[in-house]
């Protein structure tokens, strides 16, 4: 088969993972290096960033996932890469600046050992004997062993056992062949590993890297009756107990009919906000039985989750923008991390007043009615009814709501790994929030070396001074 | 506010001296021209200040000068001299500002200066960022891999130290069409006449090298590689999920005056 053909097959096996992310690792190889603030190369037609070369392995696969569009019972033509064909798209391509780097995943042709070894023969000729600097995501192959998982991390910036669906009866359904406690084991051994790297590298600073941008997974949303309370539950634990860095929420989007699933258009508002709730979890403070203490088992579908947490606390405010502390300026609906911190600089400036506050950058369409300037409110207070109308958003994307909530979820509490079902809820596992603010912003573009340049007005600029103003980029404005 | 007009000469070492006399004599101008953009001229003797070709030295007293005050304010006038968009008075003032009140004067976002030089140096770091993923390079039959950007504004010297990391021991060249000068690793085509600007090669500038004129020619493409951009173009069209289709949201996301240079776009 023509490489051309392999790479539609396999790229189209590839699409329904949602991960892209190319940020949280400092690497620089003969070709190519890996920062810290992630790179988006283009957007697809469905608006999702493309950075990664994102492929499978193979589409040849044993299990007979429903949900999937390479489970074994499905007619679609089937095929491998080689080694070589895989090293030799991803060193072209991100030469062109087209990728960041590679995501590689696979069906499950073998044993999970032998799969597993594939994909870490793929990374190792990139890394060793290409030179590539560029980033490389793994899938961690549950069921493999755990010298395999190992090596992968020396190679990989970044690893995912995808955990797919909510609980051991969604999964015992949909996906018989998985197990939810290998999925699980992967994670944990993944978490254990980042761990113990990042303490021996304080200690012993040669201490090869093991994964450096960690771990992240992804659920399925809509394929199964679970409820936002189970899903945010899961993330929350994951989040706190194996230390994973994202949780990915991908609408079911039908690939057959099954009378196991839903059929009809994805739920993309759901993902949406199941989005916005992890962004709380992760940089805002919140908890999973915060967000969800005002709207049940499933996050509102007219309000974004800071907002439906406004609405059932209004003893927390008003928040005085002139003494608030950053954790009660992120409650405000409508405040994010970037117009917090410049509302606690400018008002070490100077004293703020109202017709200041656009200047900041604010958008103050909904922190209005949430904030005071020295003691004075920006806006009416309307009714309940009228204020939860202002607050509530245009659903921004085409989708479905949210289903009923079903029983247990995979609890992730116990020590050691994975126990399945569980009964309660599913918010197992220690607090989540926290994490460091910071969105990737823009970043920095090294030294003005470069300006050692021609050209209209570079023409004129001075070799030395060039080099004098290296390093200096970062600095700019927030 | 003095009420005066100062004048420079368009080039970044200019503005430098311009910024330290500001921070060193707690005046800042009405108003800044720069030679060539406007009706008056640097030596018509309007402006009362005008600095053209100030030298290394003073270039570097005054760089030090800057960024003895804040580093961050020198990474601001980097960026306002890249933006092109006239708010050099509103940089000597805030600069007079932060050297009477210290860095606090950069987070003054009240004051109209501060506001619009700020937003024209996110505008500035916004368009590096999306370059960063959006450029698009080709090989040339020399091995060097050349990229061709329509940039709004003059970031090139940001963009080239980012890609001289990435492509390690690669050649790279950008272009940039519309101010017709190059930046990339060196040694950069010489011009014919063999003259060279800023960081001609042996230059305090090392990897990095311009080129411009004549020597644009030699970064033409001369290869076929319509294979590899062929496979991109597959792969691209592939991996949208078509039952999520959101053009608006690619459109948002990747502005459309960018895809002239997008190899997935036609470009």
């Amino acid at each position: 088969m023509e490489l051309a053909e392999k790479l539609e097959i396999l790229a189209a096996g590839a699409r329904y993972d949602a991960s892209c992310a190319t940020s949280g690792s400092t690497r620089q190889g003969k070709v190519g290096r890996s920062l810290p603030a992630g790179v988006c190369h283009s957007f697809a037609g469905d608006g999702r960033c493309v950075s990664l070369l994102k492929l499978l392995y193979s589409n040849v696969c044993r299990f007979d996932c429903a949900y999937c569009m390479n489970r074994a019972s499905n007619d679609i033509e089937r095929t491998s890469f080689t080694t070589e064909e895989l090293v030799r798209l991803t060193i072209s391509f991100y030469k062109r600046n087209y990728i960041e780097g590679l995501f590689l995943s696979s069906g499950i042709f073998a044993d999970p050992d032998i799969v597993m070894e594939r994909l870490i023969a793929v990374a190792r000729a990139l890394r060793v004997d290409s030179g590539f600097g560029g980033y490389i995501h793994l899938k961690a192959i549950p069921g493999c062993g755990d010298r395999l998982l190992r090596e992968a991390g020396l190679y990989a910036d970044r690893l995912s056992a995808n955990i797919e669906l909510p609980n051991a009866a969604s999964l015992a359904s949909l996906a018989p062949d998985k197990s939810g406690r290998e999925i699980l084991g992967a994670m944990r051994y993944i978490g254990e590993s980042c761990a113990e790297t990042r303490e021996d590298r304080k200690r012993i600073t040669s201490t090869p890297g093991f994964a450096p941008a960690g771990q992240s997974t992804q659920v399925i949303i809509g394929a199964t009756p679970d409820s936002d309370r189970n899903i945010l539950g899961l993330a929350q634990g994951l989040y706190g107990r194996y230390g994973l860095r994202r949780v990915y929420y991908s609408a079911y989007l039908p690939v057959r009919s099954d009378s196991r699933l839903p059929s009809g258009s994805p739920p993309l508002l759901r993902e949406h906000r199941l989005y916005q709730a992890d962004w709380l979890l992760r940089f805002y403070g919140f908890k999973a039985e915060e967000i969800l203490e005002a709207t049940g088992d499933n996050l509102a579908s007219d309000l974004d989750p800071k907002s439906s947490w406004a609405l059932a606390h209004p003893d927390f405010f008003p928040v005085e923008l002139s003494r608030a502390s950053l954790g009660e300026l992120l409650r405000v609906p409508g405040l994010g991390a970037v117009s917090a911190r410049r509302i606690i600089e400018c008002r070490r400036a100077a004293r703020m007043r109202p017709e200041d506050l656009p200047r900041l950058g604010l958008v103050m369409k909904r922190a209005r009615y949430f904030i005071t300037l020295y003691g004075k409110r920006l806006a009416g207070i309307p009714e309940p009814s009228e204020l939860r109308a202002f607050l509530a958003d245009r659903p921004p994307l085409p989708g479905a709501g949210t289903g009923p909530a079903p029983e247990g979820g995979w609890t992730t509490s116990a020590p050691g790994a994975a126990s399945l079902p569980a009964g309660a809820g599913g918010a197992g596992g220690a607090g989540g929030a926290g994490g460091a603010g910071g969105a990737g912003g823009a970043g920095g573009a090294g030294g003005a070396a470069a300006a050692a340049a021609a050209g209209s007005r570079v023409g004129r600029r001075s070799g030395a001074q060039a080099a004098a103003a290296s390093g200096q980029m970062e600095f700019a404005f927030p | 506010m003095s009420g005066e007009t100062w004048a420079y000469d368009g080039s970044l070492d200019a503005l430098i001296v311009l910024v330290a006399r500001s921070i060193e004599t707690g005046s800042w101008p009405e108003a800044v021209v720069v030679e060539g953009e406007g009706p008056r001229n640097l030596f018509d003797g309007e402006a009362s200040v005008a600095i053209c070709d100030p030298g290394e030295g003073a270039a570097e007293a005054a760089a030090a000068t800057v960024l003895g005050l804040s580093r961050r304010l020198y990474g601001a006038v980097l960026r306002a001299w890249m933006a092109e968009e006239g708010v050099e008075a509103d940089l000597l003032t805030v600069a007079a500002d932060c050297a009477a009140r210290g860095e606090v004067a950069l987070a003054d976002y009240a004051r109209p200066s501060l506001s619009r030089l700020a937003a024209s140096v996110r505008r500035v770091s916004k368009e590096i960022h999306l370059l960063e993923g959006f450029a698009r390079f080709s090989p040339l039959s020399n091995g060097r891999y050349v990229a061709r950007l329509e940039p709004v504004h003059n970031v090139l010297p940001a963009l080239a130290p980012f890609f001289l990391g990435r492509f390690g021991d690669t050649p790279f060249a950008l272009v940039d069409l519309g101010r017709a000068y190059a930046l990339g690793s060196a040694p950069m085509p010489p011009a014919p006449d063999g003259a060279g600007e800023g960081g001609a090669p042996g230059g305090p500038c090392g990897a990095i090298e311009a080129a411009m004129g004549d020597a644009l020619a030699a970064l033409e493409p001369d290869l076929d590689d319509s294979e590899d951009i062929a496979l991109w173009r597959s792969y691209f069209r592939v991996v949208e999920n078509k039952s999520r289709r959101n053009p608006a949201l690619q459109r948002r996301l990747m502005p459309a005056r960018y895809w002239r240079q997008l190899t997935e776009m036609g470009g």
